[in-house]
């Protein structure tokens, strides 16, 4: 039989994609349902109300997969297929980057959806404010930078999640505790740390000079970010290759 | 080889493996008989690179174990299937992973086993289960085959099904398989070699026949000896 590792982390990958489906499914209907009906209930320039379920629904789509990555990895244990997952001939990275693949799927399908599905609703409403949008490389750019860093947030609180957990399965004891422990410890060390770039982004994001060293500074942040989280992905698998047993 | 030298293992307070010196050559059966907490369960996590040794060292081929993981099969006693996997699921994802994954193998087995590529893993019975978890690690020629108390909870007949299937898919010379259990009568005749295992320590450790010879006794009635009066007495 023939064997490669981009055939096992496929497998890894599908397998976990299995269980984050319904949420992707629950944002999709939320984002659908709540923006069409805030579309066929107003006219003029009261659907600018339409921002307010995109706004819900962006927050659900980031939300999710948070809780999922608690879940996806503490339901290995839970379920006891961690025997499972552990004898298997791969390496750490391997089994914890499939479920670090997955929680970005969900994330950027939920947040595609509900952008695709707000910005139809708003192209429709606002044909002239989209145009001038459309129309401005710099509010294009500013939202492609916003959107990267969303995703490299989102990819630090997963790799957070994964430390934490690991963290606490060293533990016999209060390893939930543990877990909640490290990873609060994590953002406040990280907070500490990056409170410079996180200043220089407020001001950016008030838009207040609009010149492309926002887009800079925005762009720094994400990298520091995606630093931060590659730390501690590489941390939590060595935990799970050295520490971790059963 | 497995080899094992001089293995202590503690969880917290309480003392799994003492101090055990022990090998498993290919081309044998061995049976790790002991009663329940006795450290069968810990050797095989050992085997299996689940375990760590806080003392002494595991290897397997001369390597260690999480390098050789490709070489082993093991069947925890727990039901580690996703419960939402049809066996065909199970199958699919495992034969990714190794190479000595055999395809006619496993189809041989399947009505042999009494099985169906649709069960479900959460909706069968505890019998079925077991015959499923045997199914997928019996499917592969792996070198090193691990069966930690593949009888626990299964019935009479699953039972002797689970141990036919064990002897038709051995193969003689080319496999080294360990049972840990302490329900000896369904394997008393599959095993060549046995180790009584009792409080982190091995008690006895020998030829089956041998011992059957010696001492004029089925297996059973010396792992009664050896567990009620220590070797020492026998």
């Amino acid at each position: 039989m023939e064997t490669s590792k981009s055939k096992m982390f496929k497998s890894l990958y599908l397998k976990d994609l299995r269980e984050v489906r319904t949420e992707i499914i629950v944002v999709a209907a939320v984002a659908i349902i709540l923006i069409s009906w805030a579309y066929l209930r107003t006219d003029g320039l009261a659907r600018g109300i339409i921002i307010a379920p995109m706004a819900f629904a962006l927050g659900l789509a980031g939300f999710l997969p948070i809780i999922t990555s608690f879940r996806l990895l503490g339901r290995e244990w839970s379920n006891s297929t961690i025997y499972m997952m552990m004898s298997l001939p791969v390496s750490g990275s391997m089994i914890l980057g499939s479920k670090l693949a997955v929680l970005l799927t969900e994330y950027l399908a939920g947040t595609l959806i509900v952008l695709l599905s707000g910005g139809i609703a708003l192209l429709t409403s606002f044909p002239d404010i989209w145009q001038e949008f459309i129309g401005n490389p710099y509010y294009i750019q500013l939202a492609a930078a916003v959107y990267l860093v969303s995703i490299t947030g989102i990819f630090f609180i997963f790799c957070n999640s994964f430390l934490s957990q690991v963290a606490g399965r060293l533990f016999k004891k209060a390893s939930g505790f543990i877990s909640a422990l490290v990873f609060l410890g994590v953002f406040i060390t990280a907070g500490k740390i990056m409170p410079e770039t996180d200043v220089l982004l407020t001001q950016s994001q008030l838009l207040v000079s609009c010149s492309m060293q926002d887009i800079g500074v925005i762009l720094t942040k994400g990298a520091i970010d995606l630093a931060f989280a590659a730390l501690l992905f590489i941390a939590a698998v060595i935990i799970w290759e050295r520490r971790i047993e059963l | 080889m497995i080899d094992f030298r001089n293995v202590s293992k503690r969880f917290g307070q309480v003392i799994a493996l003492d101090n055990i010196s022990i090998d498993f050559s290919q081309g044998s059966i061995t049976g790790l008989f002991g009663p329940n907490g006795a450290g069968k369960s810990t050797i095989m996590k050992l085997i299996a690179g689940i375990n760590y040794p806080d003392q002494g060292e595991v290897r397997v081929d001369g390597e260690f174990p999480r390098a050789k993981r490709q070489s082993i099969a093991y069947l925890p006693e727990i039901d580690h299937l996703y419960p939402w996997w049809t066996l065909k699921q199970a199958a699919n994802f495992i034969s990714t992973f190794y190479q000595d994954w055999d395809e006619l193998r496993y189809k041989d087995l399947i009505p042999f086993l009494n099985l169906e590529e649709q069960m479900i893993m959460g909706k069968i019975s505890k019998g079925q289960r077991a015959k499923c978890k045997l199914l997928l690690v019996l499917a592969r020629k792996a070198p090193y085959l691990l069966l930690d108390e593949p009888f626990s909870g299964i019935d009479l007949l699953t039972r002797e099904e689970i141990a036919d299937a064990l002897l038709r898919g051995y193969r003689e010379g080319e496999q080294a398989i360990i049972i840990s259990t302490h329900e000896i009568d369904e394997i008393e005749s599959l095993v060549d070699k046995v180790a009584f295992i009792d409080q982190g320590r091995i008690q006895l450790y020998g030829d089956a026949e041998q011992l059957r010879m010696e001492r004029n006794k089925s297996l059973v009635e010396i792992m009664k000896e050896v567990f009620r009066y220590g070797n020492q007495q026998i």
